[in-house]
């Protein structure tokens, strides 16, 4: 139970405040902005995305592992439409003025970036556990601020809350555009931003929002979406780089099924083919082994490594030919060189003994005199 | 010639006069991660003006039905998501099926097709009574309006990414949205007013 709840307070530090879906990934933006407005329209938007990220979530964690990606995005979407259906009409019935005026809104939310995301981020590759934990951390860290920009604009854009007038003086009606949205947004990710840096100055809620590609030229897109990612003919041609690597539009995914950006598989092989494949799979692994029994191990090896071995070698030959020939030549020049040289030291070492024999016999004569015995005693005094 | 006219002019509508993205708000969230990830601009925009045309044409031409016209936003919604999805399934076999494309493409065709700019295009068709041209230039308009508001926030993001005098707390997504908010009011300013549907 205690490791339970450790892992709920981490999961809803982590999902809810230092990386926010809203104020640090930038998902699920336009509800909060277009519908939150009042303190009413708050509320509905809060209960049908909480509500539906956690039914989705855990149905894509349960039922949807299988299914291709491109599949379990239209699921998504059509539960999304399911699920708003009976909340629609549940508030049509409770509040009818507000949920008229929000009526676009309300299915729009079925699409909603945030369900999609971490449906394939986390529900598709974890276990029911994690997937429930991070739709819920999910859910509290999209609702706060959901609640805090719809308090906030219906208290200032049109001084009220929850549709009692309060008398202000001032009203911003501006802040309830989209643009006011927007505004208190920014205004808002910054004091989160602030406070999680006093608070946990090792946590960096900046890196949720990847920036390092800004600066990439649009064109490439296009080039290669019509050169290569559409070109029904690219094999033939072998225009298709075989070592292109997998990269993620919004970060949808990343999962290490689908990282390959090969041509997918869309539709099964029937089971007639692949029992006739493994047939002949097995027929064929058959086969070999009887051939190898049949061959002895030495002439095999004889047979098959030999020839290998000696083209290995005379292409290696040719190839450093002309290298071995260089390094012949250069030899050869050195050995020169320290031939002459050792000539050239021998003569001055010849010429130098020459020179010193007769200064070595006044030498000889100099060392027997110093060696008399009135020298000697002169020494010892001094 | 009227068709014309009608078709360039709920194009403009869409794309600058009421820009969706910066006046309703509408696949924000994909225009403000697109920015950042500028390379995959071009081809997004040509799926999500190819999944907004058809499926906006479509509705219109089921609005003429009367069992259709009848029905609530509900109904409507159902209806619309259902012309989506088929919509998407067709467009997936000929991308996936015929055109062979690569898992990259098909995964953009899915984030193309369900987000919310999308989807709002029928409903704005519905509620303003477009007829077909003009659904065709809303369409398109809207596809317009993603790559416009994509530019003009990569061309910002690029700005605010050089600048070192904002504050450490500003930095990163507090700006980009204070930033998005300035650029929402100047194009609320063009068209005079909110999104009014």
């Amino acid at each position: 139970m205690a490791d339970k709840s450790v892992n709920l307070a981490d999961s809803v530090k982590n999902s809810a405040v230092i990386k926010n879906p809203v104020l640090f990934e930038a998902i699920g933006i336009a509800p909060v902005v277009a519908m939150a407005v009042s303190l009413k329209t708050a509320v509905m938007l809060s209960v049908i995305s909480t509500v539906e990220l956690i039914i989705i979530e855990s149905f894509a964690c349960l039922c949807l592992k299988k299914l291709k990606h491109s599949f379990r995005v239209l699921v998504y979407a059509v539960l999304g439409v399911l699920i708003n259906v009976p909340l629609f009409m549940l508030f049509n019935r409770l509040a009818p003025n507000e949920t008229a005026n929000v009526s676009i809104f309300l299915p729009v939310i079925a699409v909603n970036s945030l369900i999609a995301l971490h449906c394939e981020r986390v529900a598709v590759k974890n276990d029911f556990k994690t997937t429930f934990l991070d739709a819920v951390s999910a859910s509290i860290g999209y609702v706060l601020i959901i609640f805090i920009i719809g308090i906030v604009r219906e208290l200032l854009g049109s001084g009220t809350i929850y549709g009692y007038s309060l008398n202000l003086p001032v009203k911003f009606s501006g802040l309830l555009l989209p643009f006011g949205g927007f505004l208190l947004l920014g205004f808002i990710a910054a004091f989160f931003k602030y406070r999680i840096k006093k608070k946990y100055p090792d946590e960096k809620p900046e890196s949720a929002f990847n920036l390092s590609e800004i600066s990439q030229s649009h064109f490439e897109g296009i080039k290669s979406l019509t050169q290569q990612e559409l070109n029904p003919f690219s094999d033939m041609f072998g225009s298709v780089t075989a070592n292109e690597t997998y990269e993620n539009d919004l970060d949808f995914g990343g999962l290490p099924s689908e990282t390959d950006d090969s041509q997918p598989k869309l539709f099964k092989t029937p089971r007639k083919d692949k029992a006739q494949k493994r047939k002949a799979a097995k027929e064929n692994k058959k086969a070999k082994t009887e051939a190898k029994k049949a061959a002895s191990p030495e002439a095999e090896t004889s047979q098959e490594t030999q020839p290998a071995a000696a083209k290995e070698r005379t292409e290696y030959v040719s190839e450093f030919s002309e290298f071995d020939d260089i390094l012949a030549t250069l030899d050869a020049k050195q050995e020169q060189k320290q031939a002459e040289q050792d000539e050239a030291y021998k003569n001055l070492v010849e010429e130098i003994e020459k020179a010193d024999a007769p200064e070595e016999a006044v030498e000889s004569t100099n060392s027997e005199e110093s060696v008399n015995p009135e020298t000697e005693t002169e020494g010892d005094e001094v | 010639m009227r068709i014309v006219a009608e078709l360039f002019l709920a194009a403009l509508y869409a794309m600058l006069l009421q820009n969706f993205i910066f006046t309703g708000g509408y696949g924000a969230s994909e225009a403000v991660r697109m920015a950042a990830k500028p390379k995959q601009l071009y081809p997004l925009t040509v799926f999500i003006m190819l999944f907004s045309t058809s499926a906006s044409v479509i509705c219109v031409l089921l609005e003429q039905l009367k069992a259709v016209r009848a029905l609530g936003t509900i109904g409507h919604s159902l209806v619309f998501i259902g012309v989506l999805a088929v919509v998407y399934l067709i467009i997936l076999f000929i991308v996936a099926g015929i055109l062979k494309a690569k898992r990259r493409t098909i995964r953009r065709l899915g984030i193309a097709a369900f987000n919310t700019l999308v989807l709002a295009v029928p409903f704005i068709n519905y509620r303003a009574g477009f007829s077909v041209p003009e659904a065709i230039g809303s369409g398109i308009g809207s596809g317009l309006a993603f790559a416009i508001a994509v530019r003009l926030i990569n061309l910002g993001l690029r700005r605010l990414s050089e600048n070192e005098e904002i504050p450490e707390a500003f930095k990163g997504t507090p700006a980009i949205f204070i930033y998005v908010a300035l650029l929402s009011l100047a194009f609320a300013g063009i068209s005079g007013q909110g999104m009014t549907l």
